[in-house]
This record gives structure tokens, C-alpha cells and sequence, in this order.
């Protein structure tokens, strides 16, 4: 037995193989049984204790003219004995079955039979009891002997005739004298193979068996005395040629030639015993097969009663009256509704030709209830008439089983189909499992997805993983098996899954058991605060730039200014006025720079808290971009080791435009210092302004060191600086201002620049003449 | 206590000019340079007693100066104090660290820097 088999598997299977193994047996045993039943032309019928008939064959249809249907069931004695004689019938066969008459066992009785057609003929019956382990069966021969007795009748008749019949008739007759065979029939002559004058040269012993010779000659002898001797028995005969054959022989006294003799009938009986050999050892094996099988066997009648079950029945059901021939089966359904419906089931299936079988609850005689299976078929296909057989087990343990597996599969489904996770099973790259959460997540329908290719789901960018991670697991290797991959909505929305994959047996072959959850808001959020971290970061290094950065560039002014006052409170006696007068100069500009930078922070904080003020007001353009060319140059004059020219050209500008000059101031001071601030070499600075009809176009040159193109798109955050910027200072803060000073004026500004040749910002606000001007 | 070669590397003009002003006054040659390369440039020319040097300056700062003056034997000596905006402690461990004989915060007094380039030169 294959211990890794479920339980009620294995059982199942071992019971199937039983019954096969007993109904091969059953039918093996009962082919040969019914072979030979059939074959012979005399009457074999088989009875119970009760004298109940349970075969009846077909010599004994053609003899008595009752059908095997009419016959099973029903006494021989109602059938065959004639009324008168009965009661006298019956008697004889209780005495036999108590054991007190063996007169007729194994002996021959000649009576005259009743046929169904009202005739009566005589036969000679003969009944032989065939013991069981717990019973006994009889077996009867019916010979029909009207010939016999015809040609026995013939024989009082006339010389001729009777010349004619002793020739001819099946029987061997012959006349014994003084222990001699004088006469002799060919028939004789055929059966002990010996001619009559063989036969007369010898004593009529000499062609009986040497084991049966005693017997014969005591009957012999006994009849001679005139004692009384049964009519009829049996020896075997040896023929010259060495056979043997069983006869029957019956004798009567007569006179021959004057003096007594016997006269003696002998029938060939070898088949007839070799039949009843056989029959007796053919019941008797299958009711040993049957008895010893470990599942229930019953035979039923056509009418649907037993007639003959085995002990497995009667302990399956409790009750020592199921064997008994008859029986009804009613009381052992759950209800007459049932055993009424499952009746006419069969009667159905067998009337086809077919197997019937079901399995259902029924009751034993002390009214417990247990499961059992059925199945039972024709003892002849399609022929009800024949009655049925039947095996039956009790499979009460394996539907306990199954009861349990049930539950346990239905709270499985119950998790399955509440459980928020999706759960999955790909087999062979095609979905064949998914559970109501894995639906629900995709969007898709159980039709729509389970036979289909897995692989459409998956994210186009995410497949080469998926197929590199079930390859590996197909292979049985074992890994990390939680991984992150996006999933495909049929609605076309990736979603991002985790997913938790284990190689699983489906129906025996492997197949991919997942277990998916929606981790998108987890991935979302992820992304969310890993993208504010790394600005939040950025920002810092920024903000601590610009702390050290501010903080370089107020104390450069104010060791400027330190050191200027030091020198006036101490050394201005010993200076020349003109020298006092710088020095002065020196603590404004660097007052001037501070408060540059100051207002820059302020501005800047400003701009962050969307405060900054916006106040146009009309300015003539050209003045005011000379004065910012002037500014510029003064605040950069101040630092040493700036070479830079600046060059400024104006078109149409002469004329009053709605600007905000504060914030102009901002845009154009911040790109004309930082072109000077970034060209240490020297070079030429351009300030060109242009006003068209629809804009003003500012656009800064120069020369200087240019921006990386990577600094380009940050170039104007607060605090970013690019990076080849060196030690040059700066606040990072100025473009950062031009920028929303260029915004508030509804215009936009664009940089292109190349490293180390130059750089070139071109703002362009919309134009807004003054009313007026 | 005059006479002696004293070189300001700075790319603030304000700054080199009152230093100029202050270490004139008190007897000292005052040589100016503008960034590290011009400073470089006036040692090899005319080399000072004591160099007073920014350190962040566009071009080269005072750091590569410095590195550059202690590698040639005949620079390797000449007392350095270097002069930063920088508050960073780091700045001013680095600049020890690679030779610098003296470090001076901005903004700074002078009577502090005169006081500390007579320790220098007398030792």
C-alpha cells in the first residue's frame, strides 16, 4: 500500500480491488456452473434446507415446461409432484433433512411428475445433498424415463416389436443365468465394449470394475435369494479397451428358458455423475470465494429479495435474517421512498445491461446507521430475470474521511475567498487558480483570467525578472522568494505588488503558488519620503553653503571695516587727510555690500514666503538702465582682480515703460555683477536691451567661465550655486531672485551658456507702455 | 625690528590696503599680492621674512599656497599666518596641519596681528 495515499483513498482503491478480484472469482466459478447446467439434457435443479428452488436449468424448462423465473423461489414440489402426492413428498424431504430417511439420498426414486402444461410423466429423481460450511444445499436429476417405460410396455407386446425395441432402445439390457450373461442388447455390448459371445464365455463379473465387483455380486446374490434389494443402483462397468463407465443398473426376476434369471436395465450415467461431480465442487468453491470475501456479496431474486448472502452481509447489517431466502431489504433503507426509488434504479440499470452503483446511508437491524456502497449487476446482462448480485461495503470511515475534507476544504475556501492578499496558481505559464482578492486587485473576472498566459499582467519592465525568478524556482532552487514587481490593471493602471511565490504539486504537477499584496501606497509613500529626504538633504548642504558662505561675506566687510576704524583711532596723525578719507570710503562700501547681502536674505525669505512685493509704476528705461550699468560697476570696482568691461546697448528704450524698478534693479544688477563676478580673466560684458512691440528683451553676455550644462536646470533655486563656481563668492541667492523678479513681471528668462566660453541670460518681460507717454 | 619683508596675499583690496597701511606705519616693507598666483610670483621674486595670506581666494587659495611654499627649501620656512573669513575649525586644524605658523580670524584687531607677526619674526 502506498503510505503517502490519502487514507480514505488507499481504502477505497483496496475494496475496488477486492471486488473485482471477487466478482472475476464469482464469475469464473458460476461460468463453468452454468456450462454445465445448460449442457445437460436431464433436470438439475438445486434446492435449500426448505426445499425452495434456487437453479432451475434449461433441461428442466424443456422437461417440466416452468421457466427458471417461474420456477427460483418456489418449491419442486409445487411444481412437479401431483397433488395427491405431495403431502407424502414433503414429509419424505423434512425426514431427509432431519437426517432420519436417508432412502433417497443418492438413490433413485422413479414417480411421475407433474408438467406445467397438467401432464404427468415418470421420471426418475435423484437428490444429493452438497454441504456447505454453514448449510446444505440439495441438487436433484429429473430423468425423463417415458421411453424406458414405453419400451418396457413394448416389450409385453409382441416378439417383434420387442426385437425391434431391445435393438434399439438408449438402454442396455441384458438377462444373467447362473452368474453368466445369456443375453445381451447391442446397446450392452457397446457399453461394457464386449460382444455377447465375449460376454457369455465369461462370468458377468469379469466387465465390472474390480473395486465395484463385490457390491454387484452381493446384490446379485441377495436378489437370487430373494431378498430385498433397491431397485436401482450404481457400479462402474470396464470396457475391453480399458474405459471406465459409470452405469446405473435395475433388475427384476424373470423367467428365461424355463428357469429364473434377472433381468437387468443398465443406463449410462458416467456424464451425468461427472456433471454432478463437478456441480457439487463448482457450489461448493464459490461458496467458499464468496463466504471468505472481506466485502459483502448477496445474491437477490428478480423480485429484489435474497436469496443467498454471505456472513460479511450479516455482519455489515446485524441481522442473522438477511440470509435468509426471501428476505425483503426494505426494513434496511433509511425510508420505503428510498428503497422504493433505488429499486426501480436498478431495475433500470440491470434491464440495460449496466452496472449499478451508488453509495447511501442505510440502517442495520439494531437501527444504527452506516454508509454503504452498492453495486450489483445482472447474474445474466440485461436478464432481471435471472436475478441479481451484489456487492456491498461499508464505507462509513471513508465518507467520515471525506466529510472531514470537506469542512477542512470549505474553511480553506473560506480564507481563501476573505483573505485580503491575492492568491494565485500558474501552471504551465497560464493561471488555473485565483482567489477573489488577486480578481478584485486586476480588475479581471475568473473567466476572464484563469486558462489564460500569465505573463500579459506583469509589467512589460518588470517580465524579465518574473520569468528569471519562476525559471529558478521550477528548478527547485530555493531563494529569497518575496520580491516587488508591478502588476498590469486591465484598465492599464500598473500597481505595484509583493509578491511571496512557493513551488506547490497541482493535480501532480508543479505549478506556482503566489501570494500578491498591494503594496503601491506603501511604494508611493516610499518614493514620497525618499524623494522629500533627498531634498530635504540637498537643502540642508545648501543651507549650510550658505551659512558659511554669508558668513565669509559679512566677515570680509567687517575686518574692512575693523581694521579701517583701528587705523583712524590710532595712526590718523601720522596720515596724510586724503588717506583718512579712503579709509572712510572703505567702511561705507563695506557698510553698502552688508546691506546688499542683508537685503538679498531678506528678499529671498521674502520670495519663500510669496510676499514679494510687486509695485509698477512707469519708468523711462533707458535712465534707469544706465543707473543699474553705473551701480554695477561701482560695487565691482570695489573688489580687485575684476578686468571686465561692460558694454551696454539700448533700442527704443527711451521711453516710459510700467515696470517695478525695485525688482528691475534686482534682475538686472544680479546678472550684470555675476557676469563681471564670473569672468576673472577679463573680457567684455554686454548689456543689451531691446524694446519690440509686443516685449523688452535684457539680454547679459559674457565672457567668463561658464556653467556646467548639469547646473543648468537648478540654476535658479534659492542657495544653488553651480559647481566650478571656487572660491568665488556668493550668496546664492541672486538668481534665485531674478527669477521670481522676471515671474512677478510676467515675463521668463533663459540661459544658454558653454563652459569656459561665456554665458548669456536673456530676460524678456511684456511690454507696458505708460498712458501717456 | 624694521626693515623687514613682510607679504600680503588677499584678493580683498580693502583688507590688503589697510594691512599695507598698518604694518607701513609700524617699520615694516609691505609686498602686495592679489591671489595665490601672484603671491607665488612675488616670493620667487623678491622673497619676504613673514607672509600673511587669505586663504579663500578665487584662481588658487591660501591653502595650495602654502603647500607649494613649504615643498622648495629656500620658501619652506618663511613664517605664514593665514587670515580667514572662515569660522570652520576645521579649516583652521587643516591649515596648521600643513605648515601654517599662525591662523587669524576676520574680522581681527590689528594690535592682534601686529603682535602676532613680531612673535613670528623673532622666533
Amino acid at each position: 500500500m502506498n503510505t503517502n495515499a490519502p487514507i480514505g483513498q488507499s481504502a477505497a482503491l483496496e475494496a475496488h480491488l477486492v471486488q473485482e478480484k471477487t466478482q472475476e472469482a464469482l464469475l469464473e466459478s458460476d461460468s463453468v456452473f452454468k456450462q454445465l447446467l445448460e449442457s445437460s439434457n436431464d433436470a438439475v435443479v438445486t434446492m435449500d434446507e426448505d426445499g425452495f428452488l434456487a437453479s432451475w436449468n434449461p433441461g428442466a424448462t424443456r422437461m417440466l415446461g416452468w421457466t427458471a423465473e417461474e420456477a427460483v423461489g418456489k418449491r419442486l414440489s409445487e411444481l412437479m409432484i401431483p397433488p395427491a402426492m405431495r403431502e407424502r413428498h414433503e414429509e419424505g424431504r423434512a425426514r431427509v433433512v432431519a437426517g432420519g430417511g436417508p432412502r433417497i439420498m443418492n438413490r433413485q426414486m422413479e414417480m411421475s411428475a407433474l408438467r406445467k402444461d397438467g401432464r404427468e410423466i415418470p421420471v426418475e429423481l435423484s437428490v444429493w445433498p452438497i454441504k456447505l460450511k454453514k448449510r446444505t444445499l440439495f441438487g436433484a436429476f429429473i430423468r425423463d424415463i417415458s421411453k424406458r417405460h414405453f419400451a418396457q410396455a413394448a416389450l409385453l407386446n409382441s416378439e417383434q416389436r420387442l426385437r425391434h425395441v431391445i435393438d434399439n432402445v438408449s438402454e442396455g439390457i441384458l438377462v444373467v443365468q447362473d452368474a453368466r450373461i445369456v443375453f445381451a442388447n447391442p446397446r450392452t455390448e457397446h457399453l461394457v465394449g464386449r460382444s455377447l459371445e465375449q460376454m457369455r464365455s465369461q462370468p458377468f463379473t469379469e466387465s465390472i470394475h474390480p473395486d465395484d465387483r463385490a457390491i454387484v455380486a452381493d446384490h446379485y446374490a441377495r436378489r437370487m435369494r430373494g431378498e430385498y434389494v433397491e431397485p436401482k443402483y450404481a457400479f462402474r462397468v470396464n470396457s475391453q479397451s480399458g474405459g471406465t463407465r459409470w452405469v446405473e443398473l435395475s433388475a427384476v426376476m424373470i423367467e428365461w428358458e424355463g428357469r429364473s434369471a434377472t433381468l437387468s436395465f443398465i443406463t449410462d450415467i458416467t456424464e451425468r455423475k461427472r456433471l454432478q461431480d463437478s456441480l457439487t465442487q463448482s457450489l461448493s468453491e464459490r461458496e467458499t470465494i464468496l463466504q471468505n470475501s472481506i466485502v459483502g456479496i448477496a445474491f437477490l431474486n428478480p423480485q429484489g429479495r435474497v436469496h443467498w448472502a454471505n456472513r460479511v452481509i450479516m455482519q455489515m447489517f446485524r441481522g442473522k435474517e438477511i440470509h435468509y431466502i426471501g428476505h425483503s431489504l426494505e426494513q434496511y433503507y433509511l425510508s420505503r421512498e428510498e428503497y422504493i426509488r433505488v429499486g426501480s434504479a436498478v431495475m433500470a440499470a440491470v434491464g440495460k445491461g449496466q452496472f449499478f452503483e451508488t453509495e447511501m446511508q442505510m440502517r442495520r437491524a439494531d437501527d444504527s446507521r452506516f454508509w454503504a456502497y452498492l453495486s450489483g449487476r445482472g447474474v445474466n446482462a440485461g436478464d432481471l430475470s435471472q436475478g441479481t448480485v451484489w456487492v456491498v461495503m461499508d464505507i462509513t470511515a471513508r465518507k467520515q474521511l471525506e466529510e472531514n475534507l470537506r469542512l477542512s476544504k470549505e474553511q480553506y475556501q473560506t480564507v481563501v475567498d476573505n483573505v485580503t492578499e491575492g492568491m494565485t496558481v500558474v501552471q504551465d505559464g497560464k493561471f488555473i487558480f485565483a482567489n477573489p482578492a488577486f480578481l478584485n486587485l486586476l480588475g479581471y473576472s475568473s473567466e476572464e483570467i484563469i486558462g489564460s498566459d500569465f505573463t500579459p499582467v506583469v509589467y512589460q519592465s518588470d517580465l524579465a525578472l518574473i520569468m528569471k525568478n519562476r525559471e529558478r524556482r521550477l528548478q527547485g532552487e530555493v531563494f529569497e522568494s518575496k520580491y516587488d514587481f508591478r502588476v498590469v490593471h486591465k484598465d492599464g493602471t500598473p500597481i505595484w505588488v509583493q509578491v511571496s511565490a512557493v513551488l506547490v504539486d497541482w493535480h501532480g504537477s508543479p505549478a506556482t503558488l503566489s501570494f500578491i499584496a498591494n503594496i503601491t501606497r506603501r511604494k508611493q509613500a516610499e518614493e514620497d519620503s525618499r524623494v522629500s529626504l533627498e531634498k530635504q538633504r540637498e537643502l540642508n548642504l545648501l543651507k549650510s553653503r550658505f551659512v558659511a558662505m554669508t558668513s565669509h561675506e559679512f566677515r570680509t566687510p567687517l575686518a574692512t571695516i575693523l581694521s579701517s576704524a583701528e587705523l583712524l583711532k590710532y595712526y590718523s596723525d601720522k596720515m596724510p587727510a586724503t588717506e583718512r578719507v579712503e579709509l572712510i570710503d572703505s567702511i561705507e562700501t563695506a557698510v553698502r555690500r552688508m546691506t546688499q547681502m542683508l537685503d538679498d536674505v531678506l528678499l529671498i525669505g521674502k520670495v519663500e514666503a510669496e510676499k514679494l512685493e510687486f509695485n509698477p509704476k512707469p519708468v523711462l528705461l533707458d535712465t534707469l538702465c544706465h543707473a543699474i550699468r553705473d551701480e554695477a560697476l561701482t560695487a565691482t570696482a570695489a573688489q580687485q582682480g575684476t578686468r571686465a568691461e561692460l558694454e551696454l546697448t539700448m533700442t527704443e528704450c527711451n521711453r516710459l515703460f510700467v515696470i517695478d524698478e525695485k525688482l528691475m534693479r534686482h534682475i538686472i544688477g544680479n546678472l550684470l555683477s555675476n557676469a563681471i563676478k564670473y569672468s576673472p580673466n577679463g573680457g567684455t560684458v554686454r548689456f543689451d536691451v531691446s524694446c519690440r512691440a509686443s516685449d523688452m528683451v535684457f539680454s547679459v553676455t559674457d565672457s567668463g567661465i561658464g556653467l556646467p550644462k548639469e547646473d543648468l536646470p537648478r540654476l535658479f533655486e534659492t542657495f544653488y550655486r553651480a559647481s566650478n563656481v571656487g572660491n568665488i563668492s556668493g550668496t546664492g541667492l541672486g538668481l534665485a531672485i531674478v527669477k521670481h523678479s522676471v515671474t512677478k513681471h510676467g515675463g521668463q528668462i533663459t540661459v544658454e551658456s558653454e563652459l569656459g566660453a561665456g554665458t548669456r541670460f536673456v530676460v524678456t518681460i511684456p511690454r507696458v507702455d505708460a498712458i501717456g507717454s | 625690528m624694521s626693515g623687514e619683508k613682510i607679504l600680503i596675499i588677499d584678493d580683498e583690496a580693502s583688507i590688503r590696503a589697510n594691512i599695507q597701511r598698518f604694518l607701513r606705519l609700524e617699520g615694516y616693507v609691505v609686498q602686495e599680492a592679489v591671489n595665490g598666483f601672484a603671491g607665488l610670483a612675488s616670493v620667487a621674486a623678491n622673497p619676504p621674512d613673514l607672509i600673511i595670506c587669505d586663504v579663500m581666494m578665487p584662481e588658487m587659495d591660501g591653502f595650495m599656497v602654502l603647500a607649494k611654499l613649504r615643498e622648495r627649501t629656500e620658501t619652506a620656512t618663511i613664517p605664514f599666518i593665514f587670515l580667514t573669513a572662515s569660522v570652520e575649525q576645521d579649516d583652521q586644524r587643516f591649515g596648521l596641519a600643513i605648515g601654517a605658523n599662525a591662523y587669524l580670524s576676520k574680522p581681527f584687531k590689528l594690535s592682534e596681528l601686529l603682535a602676532m607677526v613680531r612673535q613670528k619674526l623673532a622666533s
